[in-house]
């Protein structure tokens, strides 16, 4: 696509105006020359021309003036002769009688024949009386040596007439020679000057113009005009890598082309780069919602378990990125309640089905009848099975005879629990493998009993390894001592406690958005405060 | 987090330095898909490692696998090892402390 205004159009146009201007202005000049070098030429010819007559003269004048004899015809002849040679239109000659205002010519001659004719008849030893002298004339009575110039206009057509005086030897005006040029010849002479100097130097003017265009188009226009094409497809396609601009020299415009093709590579890698993050970015989303939706199904965001013997509360607060936490609380028979908490490793769906997946085997096992140790190891060796990504999850499982609240439990890898008697303090559960790394797992069940009013805490690393602005971790000091600071003189002690540690936790991570989610749980048995 | 990688003969050795969390795991991950097909022996020197998530737990017991058992856990600061206790994995584990 072509520019409005093309760059390529502007300088043709600017070199053509300049190709003229200059040749009218050396045209002008040439011309004013060329007249003067003409009339120069004129002056010359008619000083040699003068020169030779006034020799004539000096030989036949004075026989010439008595008749026409044979002196006169050889003048005629050399007068003729001098017509010729010098390209007159015709060549006189007369005196001039003041006192009659008389001009007396003696002899006038033509080359070209009809003119002669005329001339014979008009004014060879005529008389032909003037009402007033010449410039010329006079400047000859004034005693002028000089050839003097006049421009005649007659009947026969304009014409240039140069007089030149002739004088005896006492230096008295004897006669006039009057040298005509055709005004038509005069110009001849100057159009053949001004031709011979203005041809050669226009040629060579058009030439080199010629020449500096071409050049100007081969080494800036083409190039600049490949580089906007270049430019106009990448804009309108910039998928397409464009074609590399070709550039004859090593010069500014191939800095521009090899800036321009490093922009277009540049652009071409932002753009790709862009579209695959916007289309991992939506994967990731998909994914994510996905996850989202499973664990939101499986793990509700708070719940609470209530019995005669026992409160339970749980939460938990998902993070931006989907996790594995979860938790589930379930009454087994009219005796016995469980607990479960787990963290699967990983993020996105594949976590999130290997935690539905742990979740469901651990539940339907302790349904079963079995414990704890014995629904984790079975769980284990199952996930095992079918664990290609190599996910595992860790785990704390505890059940509770609500009535004498004997508490069994067992350990997969996961966190150490609080648990409340006298005072909060850490559990010290025998470390079995986390599950679906290895298939002997190696976990036990043990037993602890909780009186009255006591309780556990279960929680996942988010709470423990929330970080702050200044990378610190939260902690397990911190946490001990945030849950020791709580008062539970409540009915609902569980629901202090687990909101109390998501509060601390949020309150820790200041404006810094948790990067895992947490989880906590807590079982009370039988807490009456008032 | 930064890994150096040294190979004696046919053991290779990673100099693993900063935080092992689910940020860096996928380079630690990496670092064991690109190992020679002749190693026969892996050692992780966890003596710069600060804090290790459950990302890189995963990680370490994916190499355990990939080598066959034949991997060495070198200095694991006192952080670390917590860690690995919690998970069960200092019993599956060498781990040179």
């Amino acid at each position: 696509m072509t520019p409005k205004n093309s760059i390529n159009k502007w300088i043709t146009r600017c070199f053509l105006i300049i190709l003229v201007l200059s040749a009218i202005t050396s045209g002008i000049s040439n011309l004013i020359m060329a007249h003067f070098v003409a009339m120069e030429e004129s002056m010359e010819s008619a000083q040699s021309c003068s020169m030779i007559l006034k020799d004539y003269l000096g030989q036949f004048y004075s026989d010439v003036l008595i008749s026409r004899n044979e002196s006169f015809q050889s003048l005629r002849n050399g007068m003729c002769s001098i017509c010729r040679d010098f390209s007159l239109e015709y060549v006189a000659v007369y005196s001039l009688d003041t006192k009659e205002k008389i001009r007396r010519y003696v002899i006038s001659v033509a080359d070209d024949k009809n003119l002669d004719d005329i001339m014979r008849k008009e004014f060879s030893q005529n008389e032909i009386p003037y009402d007033r002298l010449t410039v010329g004339e006079e400047a000859f009575i004034m005693g002028t040596d000089d050839i003097q110039r006049d421009i005649i206009i007659s009947e026969y057509g304009k014409g240039i007439t140069l007089i030149s005086p002739y004088r005896n030897s006492d230096g008295d005006l004897v006669a006039i020679i009057d040298m005509c040029y055709s005004a038509k010849k005069e110009n001849q002479r100057m159009i053949a000057i001004f031709l011979a100097n203005i041809l050669p130097f226009t040629v060579s003017l058009i030439v080199g113009m010629l020449v500096l265009l071409f050049l100007v188009r081969r080494r800036i226009i083409i190039p600049i005009r490949n580089i906007s094409y270049s430019i106009q497809k990448f804009a309108r396609d910039s998928s397409k890598k464009p074609e590399r601009v070709n550039t004859p020299y090593e010069d500014e415009i191939r800095d521009i082309a090899t800036s321009y093709e490093k922009m277009t590579e540049d652009i071409s890698a932002y753009i790709n780069n862009i579209e695959v993050l916007t289309r991992d970015k939506l994967e990731n989303d998909v994914q994510m919602n996905v996850a989202r939706s499973i664990q939101n199904g499986m793990v509700p965001e708070q719940s609470s378990l209530i019995g005669d013997d026992f409160r339970i509360g749980a939460l938990t607060c998902p993070a931006k990125a989907v996790g594995g936490d979860f938790y589930d609380c379930f009454i087994r028979n009219e005796n016995n309640v469980c607990i479960v908490m787990g963290d699967v490793s990983g993020k996105g769906i594949s976590a999130a089905i290997f935690m539905a997946m742990a979740k469901t085997m651990i539940r339907e096992k302790l349904i079963a009848g079995i414990s704890p140790a014995a629904a984790l190891i079975q769980a284990n060796e199952e996930l095992c099975a079918q664990n290609p990504e190599g996910l595992f999850a860790t785990v704390f499982v505890a059940e509770m005879n609500t009535k004498t609240g004997a508490l069994c439990y067992a350990n997969a890898g996961h966190n150490p629990p609080i648990i409340l008697k006298e005072n909060f303090q850490y559990l010290k559960p025998g470390s079995g493998m986390a599950l679906g790394l290895f298939e002997d797992a190696d976990i036990l069940d043990e037993y602890i009993t909780l009186q009255p009013s006591e309780g556990i805490i279960l929680y996942t690393d988010g709470v423990t390894e929330a970080v702050n602005l200044h990378r610190e971790f939260f902690g397990t000091e911190r946490f001990l001592e945030t849950v020791k600071g709580m008062k539970l003189d409540s009915n609902e002690p569980e629901q202090i406690l687990i909101r109390g540690i998501r509060d601390a936790v949020k309150q820790f991570c200041e404006s810094c958005e948790p990067f895992d989610d947490m989880a906590v749980l807590v079982l009370m048995r039988n807490c009456r405060f008032t | 987090m930064n890994i150096k990688k040294e190979k004696k003969g046919n053991c290779i050795e990673l100099y693993i330095n900063g935080w092992l969390d689910t940020l860096s795991a996928p380079t630690l991950a990496t670092e064991l898909n690109e190992l020679p097909s002749e190693t026969d022996s892996l050692v992780m020197d966890f003596t710069e490692v600060e804090y290790i998530s459950s990302a890189g737990v995963r990680q370490i017991v994916a190499a355990h696998k990939q080598m066959k058992g034949n991997l060495v856990i070198r200095h694991p600061g006192a952080e670390v090892m917590d860690v690995l206790k919690m998970s069960g994995l200092d019993k599956k584990l060498n781990i040179e402390e």
